[in-house]
């Protein structure tokens, strides 16, 4: 039935580990496998919406290495994570940079700002 | 000219997380000059290739980035007048009697600082390599390796990638490599369990449908110049591998995550014991290594897996070298003693009298269920936990109160155990 997806998710809030599983029934969601209510919270947000920090790299000209280690500000949607990484791919930015310089104003049209994690001087 | 003899100086050897936070613990609670002495030619350590956030849960309350981290500590250098940095130098050689050499593109320096702290990190074992059987091609990298290439070199090192073991450097580059567009065709980890921590099985494996398989070898590397495939099976009950289930799989690339050593030659040629099970300096509660006046921290002196307890133990390291310096001795010392379900502790030594709390970190052989650890010495317990769950790749951190040691005498073992609950197994 295309309204009941059952979904197995690992709890990850505690070294326990539990194996969660959630269905999602005409717009309710049941939670079971969790030993505690931090669980039943965390496999709801993993069901509807995982969040995640992205981190990566860009290419960086005129600095002592050529990539530039960078972060969303915030976490984005785990669904965006391709094409905010092919987005990566394709900046390109120049020396010298500080650690939290904004890279991108919008990743992957997430609205959450692409931040550069170090300083590279020029070289 | 850099002081040559620095005999009032204290001297740390490394400038990763935790030579950065013993020399800083060591310049704030002592006036002597603080030497920090790194090879590469920026401070920072393997944080630097670690873009991946995660770091500082614990000390700083936010998780931080590799980079991030190493710079909250690189800023503070600054507001400590008596740190000084030498980049580009490499310690060469350690003498018991605190005799260094250290070369750099000024020359041969020869230092005999009044205390020293060895920060030299660990290395990632490869000797794994020279067992797998087949071809020696182009395209077998450890993990690290592939980190470094990828993260600060801008290298990738191939399109097609299997990875042996499941660490978490090599959890860590399954999801950086897909994310670079590469194809990781899956993870193979020859024991029954992961090595690393569920958080990376499930955001750097299951986010991006990479398959995990436990009790898996490696059985042959094809291709004569650059990697052409490898061959893996099951492990039968026999505790060989399974030919019969022999599967060949078509990939450029071979990833090793197979575990870390502590990076110790200076050690061993100073005359330092090595406990066998961390790989490690025997230390006690300030890091004090047997040598006079020659202390080690973070992962030199056992495999972290998280860089917060490198920290720690490197802020006891420079907090205890200053201690030295100011002229106290310990008046005594009890052993700590890994017994049942235990792999390894740090420290192994209890300097006695005890003033402070005792960090003690310990690793399981096996995981366990609803278990007690256990701290007795040989007239009685005197320390007890539950945990509900403990795993060889979690690392188990008690801060222990000084007043729990108040019975202890100088030549004490203190037994640490861990009682009940099920082994689980898998
Ligand atoms: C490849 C790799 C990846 C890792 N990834 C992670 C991760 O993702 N997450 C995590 O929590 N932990 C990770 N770790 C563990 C990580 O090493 C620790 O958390 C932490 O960085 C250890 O800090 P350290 O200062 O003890 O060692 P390091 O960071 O290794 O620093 C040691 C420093 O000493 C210098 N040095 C060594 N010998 C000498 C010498 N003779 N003379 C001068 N300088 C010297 C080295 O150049 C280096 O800069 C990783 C380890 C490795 C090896
Ligand atoms: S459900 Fe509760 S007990 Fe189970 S892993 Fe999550 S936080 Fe831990």
């Amino acid at each position: 039935m295309a309204d009941k997806i059952k979904k197995r998710i690992t709890c990850i809030i505690c070294p326990v580990g539990c194996s969660l599983t959630a269905t999602g029934i005409k717009g309710n969601l049941v939670i079971e496998g969790n030993e505690c209510n931090r669980g039943e919270k965390y496999a709801r947000s993993e069901y509807t919406n995982p969040l995640r920090t992205l981190t990566g790299t860009v290419l960086i000209k005129e600095a002592i290495l050529p990539r530039l280690p960078v972060r969303s500000e915030n976490p984005i949607a785990r669904q965006l994570f391709l094409r905010a990484a092919a987005e990566l791919n394709r900046l390109v930015v120049t020396a010298p940079i500080k650690r939290g310089a904004v890279i991108s104003e919008d990743l992957a049209g997430s609205g959450i700002r692409l931040l550069a994690t170090r300083d590279l001087d020029k070289l | 000219m850099k002081d040559r003899h620095a005999r009032e100086a204290i001297v740390v050897i490394g400038g990763g997380p935790a030579g950065l936070a013993a020399a800083l613990a060591a310049a704030c609670k002592s006036r002597l000059k603080v030497i920090l002495i790194e090879r590469d030619r920026e401070l920072g350590g393997i944080l630097n290739q670690c873009v991946h956030d995660g770091f500082g849960n614990f000390v700083f309350g936010e998780s931080l980035t590799g980079p991030e981290y190493a710079s909250r500590f690189i800023e503070q250098l600054q507001s400590a007048p008596n740190l000084e940095v030498w980049d580009n130098t490499a310690v060469i050689s350690l003498k018991g009697d605190r005799t260094l050499t250290a070369v750099n593109r000024s020359g041969i320096h020869r230092l005999k600082p009044a205390a020293i702290i060895l920060a030299m990190g660990c290395r990632e074992r490869s000797r794994y390599q020279a067992f797998l059987p087949g071809y020696r091609p182009a395209g077998v990298y450890t993990a690290g390796t592939v980190q470094r290439l990828v993260n600060m070199e801008g290298v990738m090192p191939g399109e097609k990638a299997v990875i042996l073991g499941s660490g978490d450097i090599g959890l860590i580059m399954a999801r950086r490599l897909t994310l670079e567009g590469a194809e990781v065709l899956g993870v193979y980890e020859i024991m029954n369990r992961p090595g690393g921590l569920t958080r990376n099985i499930v955001q750097c494996l299951e986010d991006f449908n990479i398959p995990l398989f436990l009790s898996h070898q490696a059985t042959f590397l094809h291709g004569k110049k650059r990697l052409e495939g490898v061959s893996i099976a099951p492990y039968g009950s026999s505790g060989k591998p399974d030919l019969q289930k022999e599967k060949r799989i078509e990939c450029d690339t071979l990833i090793l995550s197979v575990g870390l050593i502590p990076e110790n030659e200076l050690s061993r040629e100073a005359g330092i014991e090595i406990d066998p099970a961390t790989a490690g300096p025997v230390v006690d509660q300030d890091m004090a290594t047997g040598v006079e006046g020659i202390f080690a921290c973070g992962n030199v002196v056992h495999v972290s897996d998280l860089v917060d307890h490198v920290t720690l133990s490197a802020q006891a390291a420079g907090r205890g070298a200053a201690r030295y310096l100011s002229g106290r001795k310990p008046a005594g010392k009890a052993l700590f003693k890994a017994g049942t379900n235990i792999a390894r502790l740090v420290p192994q030594v209890l300097s006695l009298p005890v003033e402070d709390k005792v960090d003690l970190y310990i690793r399981v052989s096996e995981p366990a269920e609803y278990v007690r650890i256990a701290i007795s010495s040989e007239s009685g317990e005197i320390y007890n936990k539950k945990e509900r769950i403990v795993r060889p790749p979690e690392m188990i951190h008690l801060q222990l109160e000084k007043e729990l040691f108040q019975n202890t005498g100088g030549g004490d073992s203190l037994f640490v155990n861990l009682q009940g609950g099920e082994a689980d197994g898998g």
